[in-house]
Parts: C-alpha cells; sequence; structure tokens
C-alpha cells in the first residue's frame, strides 16, 4: 500500500511537471529588419577644404525589445552617427554630444552568418570605454570597409556579425547590410546619401538565454 | 672595397687569358644566321639558341602598328597588357605582374620617373627604336632591382648609310599630330652619328561629359634623342643623350586651372675595349633625371602644387671572357645613387645607393644545348643585401623540338614612397606615411593629442622593409616543323614574397586611419603562354598567341580555404562563407587573352594589316567589402579590340591609312585609356 502511494505520488511529480500550464513560457525569437535607420553627424573632414572639425551631433538610438528608434536617455542599446556605432554600457569616449551610458550593454563582432552565429561568446563581450568604442572605429578595423578613391564607398564587411547584450542584459545580433539610403545595389558614394544604416536583426527576448 | 674587387677582376682577367690563349673569340664576327638580342645577358645571343623566354618585336612591326607610343605596341603583344593606374599612368602588365616589377631600358639604360610604382609608357615615342627585346621572367641576376617579371629594352637605330633621312607625319582622331625626324650620318666610316626629334600633340579626350575633368587633357610631348658611335677594331664608344617635355594645360570651370609639366634627360657613354679577340671590357656610365610640376590655381592663389624630381646614376664596369667560341664568362661591377624630392614626403630630399657584383657563364654542350648560369650580389644602403641567382636550360630534342627551363630569384627594392610617404587626404581624412618616417610621425602626433587608437605596437615601427623578393620559373617548348611555321609555348609561374602593402597602423581622433606599409603579402602569378606564326602563303602571314593567366594572394586563398572569407551577393541579402572556386584573383587580371594578327602584302608594295586582341573579363575592385575579388563582385565585361591598316609604297613614300578600335569598343567607366574607335592617316619618307 505505502508503495502504490509512493508511486501515485511520483507519477503526480512527473505529470505535474510535464504539465504545460506550470511551464514558464518562452518568447519567441524575434528575427526583423530594419531600413533606412538615418544616423546623421555633424563636423568630420571638409570635403572642400580638408579642414577637420571635431565631430558632434545626437546619436541615434535603437532599441531591440521594441524593435525602434528612441529617444530615451537610458532605454536604448546601440545608437549611431556617422560610421560610428556605441552601446549602452561601459564609459563615454567624451567626444561632443555623446550620450552618457545607463545601461549594461555590450558587443563583439563575430565571424560567421545570420545563421552560423547561434551562441553568444559571453567572454567575447566589451563594453566602450574611455579609450574606444567597443565596435573599432574606421574602415577594415570594426564593421565595414573602406573603399579609397575614386569610389570611396563603405561596404558593411560580410561575414561582421554584432552580438550584443542589451541595456537590460537581454541578447542579440545583427547584421548590417548597406550604409546607404534605400540599400542600393551598387552605392555611389557621390550620388546616394549616405549614413543610412540597413540592418537584420535577431533579438532573443527571454532573460539568461545566451542562444537564438 | 671596389679596389679590392677591381684588383680581383684584373687577377681574373690574367688567368683565362693564359687558360684560353689559343681559343678565340669575337661575338661581333660571329656569323649571325638569326635575330639576336643582348639583353637576356648583357652579351649578344642569338635569339634561337637562348633558354630564357624572350621575345624580339622588330622595326618592320613597329612601323607596322603605326603607334605613336611604346603603349599601342606593347598592347599588342601577348601576355602583355596596358593598365591605367588612377593618376592615368599607363604602364605595363605582364607575366600577371604590376608596372612596378617591370624593369623598362632603352638601350640598356633604365627609365625612372614611377611616381606611384607605374612607369608612364605613353611619354616613349617608338621612332628610332630598331627593335624591342622583350626578356620574362626574372632577370634580376643581371639587373637587379625590378627586374621581377621581366625586361624590356627598346634598341635604339644606329646609321647604317652614309646618310639616311626619314620622316613619318601621322594625323588621328581628336586632332592629334605625330611628326618624326630621323636623320642618320656616317662620318670616316668610324662615327656614325643619329638625330631624332618627334612631336606629338593632341587635344585629349573625355569620355565622362559631366565630371570636371577630361579623361586625357589636351598634351604637347616632345622627344629629342641624339646618338654616337665610334667603332674601331678594339673601340667601340657609344654615347647618347635624350631629351623629354610633356605639357598638358587643364581647367577644372572658369576659376580653377592647372598644369602639368614633365621634363626628363639621360644622357649615357658606353666604352667596349675588346683584346685580341678573347676579352672585352665594358664601361657603362648613365645619368638620368625626370621632373614632373603639376599646379592647380584658382585665380588668386595657389590651390596644389605637386612636385616630383627623381635622379639616378649608375655605373657598370663589365668583363667578358671568351673561353672558346661559344662559352662565355661575364663579371660586372656597378654602383647606383638614386635622389629624389617630392612633395607630401616626410623629408624633402631622400637618396640610396647600392653596389652590386655579378657573375654569369654560358655555356654549350654537346652539339644541341646550352645553359647559363649567373648571379648578383646587391649591396644597399637601406635595406639587407640580396642575392639573385639564375639558372637556365636549353637543349634540342631534334631538328623541330627544342625545350627550355629557366629559374631565378628576383627582387624589387622599397620605392622611396614607402619609405617616405606623409600624405593625408584632404576629402575623406585618411592619412598613408612611409615605413620609415612612421616611427617620428607617429610620435609627433601622439604629442598633440591626435591619435585615438595605436593599433601597432611601436617595436613594430623598429628595423627596415625588407625587399620584395620572388621566385620565377619558366618551361618551353619551340616547334617549328618548317620555315613556315613556328610555335612557342611557355609555362610560367612567379611566387612573389614579402609583397609590400599598406596596413593600419593607427586611427586618429577624427575617426579617420592611418595606414603605413609594410611586408604583408605573398601572391602567385602562374599561366601558360602560347605564339605562333604561320606564313600562309608568301604573301600572307599570320600570327595568334594565347595566354592563360592565375594570378592569387596566397593568403586569401588560404583564408578562403579555413572559411574565414564572406561575401554578399547584393546589400539585400545576408552574407555567406565562400567557396574556393569563388576566389577569381587578384584585381585587373583576366584569364584569357588572345591575340591575332594578319598580314596580306601584294607585289605592288601594297599591304593590308589586321589584327585583333581579345581579354576576358577582370575586375577592378571588390564590391561586397570582403577586401578580395570574388565571383559575386562586378566585372569588366570581356572585349575585342581590332584595328585595321592599309598601305602603299611608292618609290621614298609610304602612305597608310588605317583605323585602331575599328569596331568602337568602349567602357569609359573601366577603361579610361581606350577612346573609343580612332582614324588615322600617316605618310612616311625614306630617303
Amino acid at each position: 500500500m505505502r508503495k502504490t502511494i509512493t508511486y501515485i505520488t511520483l507519477l503526480s511529480l512527473i505529470l505535474s511537471s510535464c504539465s504545460k500550464d506550470d511551464e514558464v513560457q518562452l518568447l519567441d525569437i524575434v528575427s526583423e529588419s530594419f531600413e533606412n535607420l538615418y544616423a546623421p553627424q555633424n563636423g568630420g573632414v571638409n570635403p572642400r577644404t580638408g579642414q577637420f572639425t571635431p565631430i558632434s551631433g545626437e546619436f541615434t538610438k535603437f532599441n531591440f525589445s521594441t524593435g525602434q528608434i528612441t529617444t530615451s536617455e537610458t532605454d536604448w542599446d546601440v545608437a549611431f552617427r556617422g560610421t560610428d556605432i556605441i552601446v549602452n554600457g561601459g564609459e563615454s569616449l567624451g567626444t561632443i554630444d555623446e550620450p552618457s551610458r545607463t545601461g549594461n550593454a555590450a558587443v563583439y563582432i563575430a565571424s560567421g552568418t545570420m545563421l552560423s552565429v547561434v551562441e553568444v561568446d559571453l567572454q567575447s563581450l566589451s563594453q566602450d570605454s574611455t579609450s574606444g568604442y567597443a565596435i573599432p572605429s574606421g574602415g577594415g578595423n570594426g564593421w565595414y570597409t573602406y573603399q579609397g578613391p575614386p569610389v570611396n564607398i563603405i561596404s558593411p564587411t560580410p561575414g561582421k556579425i554584432l552580438v550584443f547584450r542589451t541595456f537590460d542584459g537581454k541578447y542579440a545580433k545583427m547584421e548590417i547590410l548597406s550604409y546607404y539610403k534605400d540599400a542600393p545595389e551598387s552605392p555611389d558614394a557621390f550620388t546616394d546619401e549616405s549614413r543610412y544604416y540597413t540592418f537584420n536583426y535577431e533579438y532573443q527576448p527571454n532573460e539568461g538565454i545566451t542562444n537564438f | 672595397m671596389r679596389t679590392l674587387k677591381l684588383t680581383l677582376l684584373v687577377a681574373c682577367v690574367c688567368f683565362f687569358q693564359i687558360l684560353k690563349a689559343q681559343q678565340t673569340f669575337d661575338t661581333l664576327n660571329t656569323n649571325i644566321l638569326d635575330e639576336v638580342i643582348i639583353s637576356a645577358t648583357k652579351t649578344l645571343r642569338q635569339l634561337s639558341t637562348l633558354p630564357l623566354p624572350a621575345k624580339l618585336i622588330s622595326k618592320e612591326e613597329i612601323i607596322k602598328s603605326n603607334s605613336s607610343s611604346l603603349t599601342e605596341i606593347l598592347d599588342d603583344q601577348i601576355g602583355i597588357f596596358i593598365v591605367p593606374d588612377f593618376g592615368g599612368s599607363n604602364g605595363v602588365q605582364m607575366q600577371g605582374l604590376d608596372s612596378e616589377y617591370t624593369l623598362l631600358l632603352i638601350d640598356g639604360y633604365p627609365l625612372i620617373g614611377r611616381q606611384s610604382g607605374t612607369l608612364d609608357l605613353d611619354r616613349i615615342s617608338v621612332g628610332n627604336i630598331e627593335k624591342i627585346e622583350i626578356i620574362k621572367g626574372s632577370s634580376s641576376s643581371l639587373y637587379g632591382t625590378d627586374a621581377i617579371g621581366g625586361v624590356i629594352n627598346l634598341i635604339t637605330s644606329e646609321a647604317q648609310k652614309d646618310l639616311s633621312f626619314n620622316s613619318n607625319y601621322k594625323y588621328s582622331s581628336y586632332n592629334t599630330n605625330d611628326l618624326s625626324l630621323n636623320l642618320g650620318t656616317i662620318v670616316n666610316h668610324n662615327h656614325r652619328f643619329n638625330v631624332y626629334l618627334n612631336s606629338l600633340s593632341s587635344d585629349g579626350y573625355d569620355l565622362i561629359e559631366n565630371d570636371l575633368m577630361n579623361t586625357v587633357e589636351p598634351y604637347n610631348r616632345y622627344t629629342g634623342f641624339i646618338r654616337y658611335n665610334y667603332n674601331n677594331k678594339k673601340w667601340t664608344v657609344f654615347s647618347s643623350i635624350r631629351g623629354y617635355i610633356e605639357n598638358q594645360d587643364f581647367k577644372l570651370n572658369d576659376n580653377t586651372y592647372g598644369d602639368n609639366i614633365t621634363n626628363e634627360f639621360s644622357l649615357n657613354t658606353s666604352i667596349k675595349y675588346s683584346s685580341n679577340d678573347r676579352l672585352m671590357v665594358i664601361i657603362d656610365n648613365y645619368f638620368t633625371n625626370y621632373k614632373n610640376d603639376e599646379e592647380l590655381k584658382s585665380n588668386n592663389f595657389n590651390y596644389e602644387e605637386s612636385f616630383f624630381d627623381q635622379s639616378l646614376y649608375k655605373t657598370e664596369l663589365r668583363s667578358i671572357f671568351g673561353l672558346n667560341e661559344e662559352n662565355k664568362l661575364t663579371f660586372g661591377i656597378g654602383y647606383s645613387n638614386e635622389l629624389l624630392s617630392r612633395n607630401n614626403f616626410f623629408d624633402n630630399n631622400v637618396s640610396q645607393n647600392s653596389t652590386n657584383y655579378f657573375i654569369q657563364y654560358e655555356g654549350f654542350v654537346f652539339e644541341n644545348t646550352n645553359y647559363i648560369f649567373g648571379a648578383r650580389l646587391d649591396k644597399h644602403n637601406q635595406y639587407q643585401s640580396v642575392f639573385s641567382p639564375r639558372a637556365a636550360l636549353r637543349t634540342k630534342l631534334n631538328d623541330n623540338v627544342s625545350i627550355k627551363l629557366s629559374f631565378g630569384k628576383g627582387f624589387k627594392t622599397p620605392d622611396f614612397r614607402e619609405l617616405y610617404f606623409n600624405f593625408s587626404n584632404s576629402t575623406s581624412g585618411y592619412s598613408v606615411i612611409g615605413f620609415n618616417a612612421a616611427k617620428e610621425i607617429i610620435s609627433n602626433l601622439q604629442d598633440l593629442n591626435q591619435i585615438a587608437n595605436l593599433i601597432i605596437s611601436e617595436e613594430e615601427f623598429n628595423g627596415n622593409l625588407k625587399p620584395e623578393t620572388s621566385l620565377s620559373f619558366n618551361l618551353g617548348l619551340n616547334y617549328k616543323p618548317n620555315n613556315r611555321i613556328n610555335v612557342d609555348i611557355n609555362l610560367f609561374r612567379n611566387q612573389i614574397k614579402n609583397l609590400i602593402d599598406y596596413k593600419i597602423i593607427a586611427t586618429k581622433i577624427n575617426g579617420q586611419n592611418i595606414f603605413s606599409y609594410y611586408n604583408l603579402n605573398k601572391v602567385y602569378t602562374q599561366g601558360l603562354e602560347v605564339n605562333s606564326t604561320f606564313k600562309v602563303k608568301d604573301n600572307i602571314d599570320f600570327a595568334i598567341g594565347y595566354q592563360y593567366l592565375d594570378a592569387k594572394d596566397n593568403d586569401a586563398v588560404n583564408r578562403i580555404e579555413n572559411g574565414e572569407v564572406y561575401a554578399r551577393i547584393s546589400p539585400r541579402s545576408s552574407s555567406f562563407r565562400i567557396e574556393s572556386n569563388d576566389y577569381f584573383g587578384l584585381y585587373n587580371r583576366s584569364k584569357h587573352n588572345i591575340n591575332s594578327k594578319i598580314t596580306i602584302s601584294s607585289k605592288n608594295n601594297f599591304q593590308i594589316y589586321f589584327k585583333s586582341k581579345y581579354r576576358s573579363r577582370f575586375g577592378l575592385m571588390d564590391n561586397n567589402g570582403n577586401d578580395i575579388l570574388d565571383n559575386y563582385d562586378q566585372f569588366v565585361n570581356p572585349f575585342i579590340i581590332s584595328d585595321l591598316s592599309i598601305s602603299k609604297k611608292i618609290k621614298n613614300y609610304t602612305f597608310t591609312m588605317g583605323s585602331d578600335n575599328l569596331f568602337d569598343y568602349s567602357d569609359p567607366q573601366n577603361l579610361p585609356n581606350n577612346p573609343g574607335r580612332i582614324v588615322y592617316s600617316k605618310i612616311i619618307i625614306s630617303i
């Protein structure tokens, strides 16, 4: 008799643990693309005179969980200005108009494709600092390749996937596709407007889950 | 040191004189049954027995091509491409190697003025050229630096008659006027003088209407050349002076205009002493200066000014010993000094010098075989010494077939730009600095707090940039079944190490990069070249050539094999990993090249010459950001260009009419050096 009761208890335990009603509901991974995120800047090198004035202007901030541009000073994950990309984590480099970091976002650049990067390598994540951004600036260093004169084209380097921890500790990955408005087939630096990001991203909305 | 070497040389002279006292040798008196070539060995050789891959372009072919400059005549050769660089210079690509890796000589003396590496061939007029010798594969064992892909030597004409006069005038599209005068005379049997004058002017052309400048701005070019020869039994003196002036005015708009002036001057003397038919001693001296100034002015002030002023002095002593009728031993020692002053340089005046020693043995064994061993040591004040050996063998298998095999090491020392450049792009703000200047420039910028990020460590600034080195291999086969057919096949491979390229060394606070030069890459070029000529009938000659070329960066090959390279088909699609066969190779290289030439002559001095060249597709840039040229990038379409000319000789006059690029192929974006169809007429007077 005792044995039977034990069995029933065990059985009910097993049954209850298998029951869908009690399981934590996992949210679906968000897989989206965003077109023409405009990231203007002021200053830089004047193409006419060659004079350099310090770069300034608001960064365009993006929030993965809403999938939208935001002006919030705290609830943003990543922000863009010209070719510079910053995250909401770490320290400010101290450029003009650079927002202060309020969250715990971080980033690294993985080699691969959106399909092949399936696991976040936590060791590789780094944050912005007073000596440089986590995504290095300059062509060939970070997310893009600069093709010099005479074409002066900025192409997102294929095979570079930006893997993020969001400001509130979730994970996302991004592939930048184009730096020119409406992602033209063969961009022309002289006629196509630049500083318009088009990118694919996947957002893992579930706390603590590091794969996609 | 030099005295010691001289003493050694003299000792050798004595030794070989004793050893071979009974044997006779005189290259000049050898019965020359066929064409001779000097550039391959620095001794006179019969082309037919030479164990190295070589080609001669005869005077007849030069005249037939109606070229105004060297670019056009070289472009007609199989495996040679004329490639424009961004500065508008047209350089030569041979065995898949860039212009920087081919040495260009006039009568054995090198041309200078490689402002951005490319040696512009448009400035060489060919009206006084007797023949062009082309040696493919490394010749650094004789010539030292730059002779990696080969050597192109232009031999100028020497007076053959007491008095000769030749003049030609060619008028062609874009108001291009080409006028040449050639005067030759022999005085007292021994003194030969030649004077050559050329004037070439053109309105230039514009392929892209809505940009600021013309594709080729109007120009005037003047060449003057005087040569003098003296011969007697023992002594030969050869001396020449060459001058060149080029003037180009251009206008960007009503307020902004400029000009570009090139001045070139060279002078050489060569004294040869031949003693009792066995020994020959030659002393060469050469000086050349190349100057280019460009000014861009806005109404009242100078907007931009650039200058480039390069000089080269070279001297060389060669002793050639005839060990018997055919075998020859050559010793040489040489010195060269190069100076450069140019804008955007860390140091206003830079110089370098080098001494070299070379030895070469040309041997003939059995009835059918000959070989060459040679080596050269270059000691340089800026780089480590370079040793360049070469070995070549030719053997005749039967009356119709012979094979040749050669190996050689080649090198190219870093040019001044790679050492001392100090350039900042005014539009986008990046900088390029030379290796030797990098340490000081970076530390100055650090003091000014201009450096955001130092990417390489400070130790990497120490030491020297190394010369680029190559190993070249050629395997050739000649098949000549009869006097009407000749087929040459050559397999080649060049493996280049320590290729100098730029990489990012720091980023500036403006977010832009600073680049400097390093020994970075390894590349190879390999392929197959076929040249064949057929005498179809007595009055019909047909020639066809083909080159297959595979030119790749070894590191890119490895990176692709390791799955580290990705591509993207369009900016709307995700990237993917590329396969080995997606890698196309180096920029501006076509895999296939075919040339054909047909000449039909009639008895009454009437001639038709029709030639075509085909170039398969090639890529000029990486469009998808992975830094290599892959099948997903954009390519320049394959094309065929055909030229036709018709000429008629009446007594001392030859009248020619013709059209280059008869079918008017053009691709303004990718082929700025192709103006489209050109129509011309020409008259030659020879007395």
